[in-house]
């Protein structure tokens, strides 16, 4: 007995009448009824329990009535399943949304004998098969157990999927064995007393909506989930020994298996059969053959025929139902067997048996193979192929080619064709592709050779309606365009009005219409065909491809692009091109061209119009309208001629860039920042490194504060001749080549600067036209700047712009700083001066100490190691001399004779002018013993004279210079600072004179006293 | 504005399903549901058939030509689950390889831009798609499988034009590497957006606007600037134009709704012009005017041969 339901009715199907109408029961619901099921023990069979929405409704079946006897309400929200005790019979177990597990018993209905509380909502309620207290429960991915012994708390929890789990069942034979399909495409397999990890897994390729043990041996079946409505293996049996592919594949149903189960057993009978319901409203008895339980490893008894039962049972009037073949069908087509097959032997065929052995031999490959036929063959069960032992063909060329088999072997009988022939035919080409391979060595795609040319698989709802028109545009200017015949007028089924959305539209419309041609030109040209039904069915009206040319539509042209020119002189360019575009007709273009012309070529006061703000956007605007509107060509062409002229002047992002990081150096006239130009200026120049040179006519001097982005501790100094700065006007726009014809004034300092390697440097000169602030420039333009590039990757003329560019802007700026700086460097200098110069003149009464202090403050200064004072002896100018030597606070007052043409001392002694020696090893006024007897080096000497308003009155010698030589600044404080210590040393003699002087007349008036008072007395 | 170049009688026994003209404009193929593939040689106007290809068991749903750097390949796929790839030489075609590892109707296939190599994507009925890269060193044809793309089954796919990701910054522009990218339509109603992410193929991006199942799609050719755009077309009669600058916001405009179904969307070469066909066995042209509005510049009936210009 069956329960089939709707909304509307129950139907219900005795399977053991096989010619019994369908009853079926009317009901007064507005909700579909969600689960139903028949109680399982024999007490109380008639009774069946179906859910709707929140409540619960037992009807029994009594003299062909159904009458609701219980009407259970418990529930809050609507019900997911039930299941009845499996040997209690008023037991009845239910599960909902509401998170509740109801337990009813039917003796007292009004309530639940047990509620348990699984706050998540279940989907599913199982009892256990052996067991009568466990009870299993899903939600979503876990499984909870329940045993009624133990209160209302889960016995077991297992975290069994990460999916959605669509389906419990226990094992019948093991207590403890629990099956769970899931979302997640596996199945698995839970021992309840060890839940942890699921005992094994079985997978499938599509996720799975029920697993069920079969009632024999060790069997699953199972069915993928409805909603995915593909896939015509949907109903698969696995033996759960060998879970890598399934045993057998239910084919049947032209649609998705729904729900399935097992038939009870009838008693003293060992029949299995398994009843599905499917989606396409046919209900299936299968009979599992004995081959089949003993895949499962179940050894039935003894042998019987099978039953399929085919029906229809809901209200749709349409019934289907398939010819039983009359005549005994295996011997039929063992009769009509073609054995004359090539390299093959039909060795037995045992119509009795259901069996045919065939012996094939195919390139040393021997295969005895036995075909087994079931009893429901060829109606969607094929037969089973089995290699038997006598062949000489290894495993996987076996697999290889039993796979082949019952490939073809399901296609065929799944259209309820025998297959016998076309498998044994396939067998002969599969065992020699197979042995091709084999030889070399290579896998082969082993394909049957099965036309499939009729509509009507199982798919076929799935598969679109084919397109039978379209347009495809192609290569560069085609458009291929194909469709149906004018007078092939669309067969307007009765249902839809448009064109129908699957193949499967074909079927339906052409199953009615009894014709046997199910093809998309049918469905066209029905009506066209009736008209000329006798003429040539073949005349399908003519199938018509056109090929357009739709280069008019495209704006880009081939013969623009073949006249166009790109090379010359812009205004030339924009004139050609704008005439080619007046052949060809496009006045459109011709304007474009003709503005771009005007654009690039017209001159305002202030220069080229392209550089005036409103000319750099209408250039733009051009391009992007031709961009957006797809006309490639123009936008490329404008882009080059725009890019041309943009050559000539720099770009404006670039620019922008180093002139925003220049910026914050206007505002702080910190000299630091003045370095802030070089991180713009490497990365817009591409290069290593980069640095400035500054060009100081003035003192004709080239100086380097820094390189790169590291600021040099002190500046370098290099003598260069104004001459040759001046000559640098002529490289206005040039780069100067760093080679042999450069000045050897200008080469020392990239010599200097780039001393260890021999990197490329290009360096351009930035002149400046106006500035007046070295007033030595006699010309106009006066070079103030080298730009050096250390080893850009960029090419010399864009460097020419970008330092050009730059400077254009910066000059100012820069010159601005440098004189700022200068200014702030003086200030420092005169402040120290003068606080040197209060110093020094407190110390006056004492020569001694004055010389020390001048000592200390002259090295301080300077930053010089040693220091020495030759002061010259007033009465032998020329040549005696007191030296007055500090080195470590010691002092050594000795003679020594400075002459004027032997040592430097003497020279600056005699000329008054002041001595700055580097190397002085290399110079001839250096006297090398000095060293000797001091046991120092000396590095470089600075010499200056110390001058009063008669001239010189002594020398100061500084040396060695702490880190580095003297320098410009050095030389310039000290030539004060010897004026100062002139003054305060002549002071101080005079003063010392004057004391002495003051002593001695005080010292000749006592003496004249005492002369007087002796004289007094002695008178 | 428009002319015909060709007129070819196919001479096939039942209804065209698909026709392409290879990269040169040399040759047509075409493919029916009477199981063939026929190619011509359209040089100069003409209509030789050159080969009649045989070896699908159900009728040819759609085909590909390769570019001809690759040699002259052409791909097909049809009803028998299967795709194959032809390879000419001497004007003869002979089966190159062939892919049957889908479970259900291949329903489209197509070659990706050759930047990326021979790599060749069919969408299938079982509603996965394959992506078949060919490796050159091997000899052999890699297939990758997207499994589960669409539920139901997957109608079209499409490849995104091979461009390399602009950025302000230059100094990444060098480093970007290509990436793949494909479009898809679906019986699940949905156009899908996947990208190639190392060895695997990710779902970038699902597009949901359209009410009944995708029947096309097509991801216009780069001009250079940096929007993309897809067209894609529906069972529910209407073609929707979805566009994005970066790739991963896109903005749906409906195009028009047709009269019936609408099962075929092309673009031209420069991308702004998109070839409509459907169930009412009219093509049209349809063009952004300057506004960004769609017209329809052109109305191409099928049979007469002629194309009315507006």
């Amino acid at each position: 007995m069956l329960t089939q339901r709707s909304r509307r009715y129950i139907a219900i199907r005795n399977l053991d009448e096989e010619l019994e109408v369908v009853q079926k029961f009317p009901r007064q619901s507005k909700y579909d009824v969600g689960a139903a099921e028949w109680n399982p023990t024999v007490h109380k069979r008639e009774l069946c329990v179906i859910s709707s929405n929140q409540r619960l409704e037992v009807l029994t079946w009594r003299s062909q009535e159904l009458i609701q006897t219980h009407s259970l309400r418990a529930h809050t929200r609507v019900i997911t399943d039930l299941n009845w005790h499996r040997s209690e019979p008023n037991i009845l177990a239910s599960c909902s949304v509401d998170t509740f597990i109801h337990i009813w018993d039917l003796r007292d209905a009004r309530r639940p004998s047990a509620s348990l509380s699984a706050i998540a909502e279940a989907s599913q309620v199982r009892w256990n098969k052996i067991s009568p207290h466990l009870l299993a429960t899903a939600h979503d991915g876990d499984i909870k157990i329940w045993d009624q012994r133990k209160g209302t708390a889960p016995v077991q929890y297992v975290a069994a999927h990460l999916s959605k789990i669509h389906g419990l069942d226990w094992n019948p034979s093991v207590e403890t064995q629990l099956a769970t399909s899931s979302q997640d495409n596996t199945v698995k397999f839970f021992d309840m007393t060890n839940p942890r990890r699921a005992e094994y897994v079985l997978t499938t390729n599509a996720p799975v909506w029920r697993a069920r043990f079969t009632p024999f041996g060790n069997g699953l079946i199972t069915v993928v989930v409805p909603q995915l409505r593909r896939g015509e293996n949907s109903l698969l049996l696995w033996n759960t020994a060998n879970r890598s592919t399934p045993m057998h594949t239910f084919v049947g149903h032209r649609d998705v298996v729904l729900e399935f189960e097992w038939r009870k057993q009838t008693p003293g009978s060992s029949d299995f059969q398994l009843i599905t319901w499917s989606k396409d409203q046919t209900l299936l008895v299968w009979k599992i053959e004995p081959f089949l339980q003993k895949l499962c490893g179940h050894e039935p008894d003894d042998v019987r025929e099978e039953v399929a039962v085919d029906n229809d049972t809901s209200e749709v009037v349409k019934i289907k139902k398939k010819n039983s073949p009359k005549v005994q069908p295996l011997q039929q087509e063992f009769s009509l067997l073609n054995v004359h097959i090539p390299n093959l032997e039909v060795t037995t065929m045992d119509p009795v048996s259901r069996t045919c052995t065939v012996f094939a031999n195919v390139n040393n490959f021997m295969v005895n193979l036995q075909v087994t036929f079931p009893g429901a063959y060829p109606h969607g069960v094929p037969p089973v192929f089995q290699i038997l032992s006598e062949s000489t063909v290894n495993e996987s060329i076996g697999s290889q080619l039993l796979q082949t088999l019952n490939h073809l072997a399901q296609q065929r009988v799944s259209k309820n064709r025998t297959c016998l022939e076309s498998c044994l035919r396939q067998m002969i080409t599969t065992l020699e592709q197979l042995s091709a391979d084999s030889e070399n060595d290579r896998m082969f795609d082993t394909s049957y050779v099965e036309p499939i040319n009729v509509f009507g698989g199982y798919n076929d709802a799935y598969i679109p309606f084919p397109r039978t028109s379209g347009g495809k545009f192609c290569s560069v200017s085609i458009l291929v365009c194909f469709g149906r015949a004018p007078h092939a007028r669309r067969f307007s089924g009765k249902t839809e009005s448009s064109t129908p959305r699957a193949l499967s539209a074909l079927e339906s419309i052409f199953t009615k219409r009894s014709t046997d041609h199910m093809t998309v030109s049918a469905y066209y040209h029905q009506k066209h065909r009736y008209r000329i039904k006798h003429s040539s069915s073949k005349n399908v009206a003519k199938t018509m491809v056109h090929v357009y040319d739709v280069s008019g539509l495209l704006l880009t042209s081939r013969q623009l692009a073949e006249e166009y020119i790109l090379d010359g002189d812009i205004a030339t360019i924009c004139k050609h091109n704008a005439a080619t575009a007046a052949v060809v007709g496009r006045w459109d273009l011709v304007q474009a061209w003709t503005l771009a012309e005007l654009i690039e070529c017209s001159q305002t006061k202030d220069g080229l119009w392209a550089n005036h703000p409103f000319g750099n956007k209408i250039s733009d605007a051009l391009i992007s309208h031709y961009a957006a509107h797809s006309d490639i060509q123009m936008a490329a062409m404008l882009s080059c001629i725009f890019g041309k002229n943009q050559n000539n002047h720099f770009q404006q992002s670039s620019l922008k860039s180093i002139l925003h990081g220049v910026r914050p150096a206007a505002i702080t006239t910190n000299h630091n920042s003045k370095n802030r130009f070089f991180r713009p200026l490497m990365k817009e120049g591409c290069c290593k490194s980069a640095f400035l040179v500054h060009l100081l006519p003035t003192t004709e001097e080239a100086v380097v504060q820094a390189i790169g982005t590291k600021e040099l501790e002190t500046a370098l100094y290099f003598p260069v001749a104004t001459n040759v700065i001046n000559l640098l006007v002529q490289y206005e726009n040039k780069a100067l080549n760093c080679d042999d014809s450069l000045d050897p004034q200008l080469a020392t300092i990239f010599n200097k600067i780039c001393s260890d390697s021999a990197p490329q440097i290009i360096s351009v000169p930035v002149l400046n036209r106006r500035h007046k602030y070295f007033p030595c420039a006699t010309q106009n333009l006066q070079p103030i700047l080298l730009t050096c590039f250390v080893d850009s990757s960029k090419d010399e003329s864009y460097l020419i712009k970008l330092a050009g560019e730059l400077f254009r802007y910066c000059q100012t700026l820069l010159l601005n700083t440098m004189a700022g700086e200068d200014e702030e460097r003086r200030r420092l200098q005169k402040q120290s001066l003068l606080s040197i110069a209060r110093k020094l003149f407190a110390h006056l009464e004492d020569v001694n100490n004055l010389f020390k202090e001048i000592l200390s403050e002259a090295k301080k200064l300077t930053n010089a190691q040693r220091c020495s004072l030759f002061l010259l002896n007033p009465d032998q100018v020329q040549f005696a001399k007191k030296v007055f030597d500090v080195t470590s606070c010691t002092k050594i007052n000795t003679k020594v004779k400075l002459a004027r043409d032997q040592n430097i001392a003497g020279y600056v002694a005699t000329t008054g002018q002041l001595l700055n020696i580097e190397n002085p090893y290399d110079h001839p006024l250096f006297d090398k013993n000095v060293d000797e007897i001091e046991g120092v080096k000396t590095r470089n000497v600075l010499c200056f004279p110390m001058v009063d308003e008669n001239g010189v009155i002594g020398v100061i010698q500084l040396c060695n210079k702490r880190n580095g030589n003297f320098n410009r600044f050095d030389e310039e404080v000290v030539k004060l600072f010897g004026v100062y210590c002139g003054l305060s040393v002549m002071h101080s003699l005079i003063y010392k004179k004057a004391r002495e002087a003051h002593i001695r007349s005080k010292l000749a008036n006592e003496v004249m006293i005492y002369n007087v008072k002796v004289s007094d007395i002695l008178q | 504005m428009v002319s015909i170049l060709n007129s070819i009688d196919t001479g096939h026994e039942d209804m065209v399903h698909d026709a392409e003209v290879d990269y040169y404009g040399l040759r047509l193929a075409t493919c029916s549901s009477d199981n063939s593939v026929k190619v011509y040689d359209i040089k100069n106007g003409g209509t030789a058939l050159l080969d009649d290809l045989k070896g699908h068991f159900g009728p040819v749903w759609q085909i590909a030509w390769s570019h001809p750097k690759f040699g002259n390949l052409l791909a097909s796929c049809s009803y028998d689950r299967k795709v194959i790839i032809w390879k000419e030489q001497n004007g003869k075609f002979s089966k190159y390889y062939e892919y049957a590892n889908h479970d259900s109707s291949v329903n489209s296939v197509q070659f990706a831009p050759p930047e990326y190599g021979l790599v060749l994507a069919c969408g299938s009925s079982d509603g996965s798609i394959s992506i078949l890269s060919y490796i050159s060193e091997t000899h052999n044809w890699d297939a990758k499988k997207i499994q589960n793309a669409h539920a139901i089954g997957c109608n079209a796919v499409s490849w995104a034009p091979a461009i390399t990701p602009m950025t302000s910054d230059f100094s990444q522009s060098d480093s970007a590497k290509l990436v793949k990218r494909l479009v898809s339509g679906g019986c699940d109603n949905l156009v899908k957006i996947w990208r190639e992410e190392e060895d695997r193929w990710v779902e970038e991006n699902k597009l949901e606007v359209h009410s009944d199942w995708v029947r096309d799609v097509a991801w216009a050719p780069s001009i250079g600037l940096h929007q993309h755009t897809i067209a894609s077309c529906s069972q529910d009669r209407r073609v929707i134009i979805w566009t994005s600058d970066d790739g991963t916001n896109w903005n749906s405009t409906v195009l028009q709704t047709f009269d019936d179904v609408v099962w075929n969307v092309s673009w031209s070469l420069n991308g702004n012009i998109l070839a409509v066909s459907g169930g009412d066995n009219k093509i049209t042209l349809w063009k952004q005017n300057l506004q960004g509005n769609w017209q329809c510049v052109s109305d191409v009936v099928k049979g007469q041969g002629q194309i009315n210009s507006q």
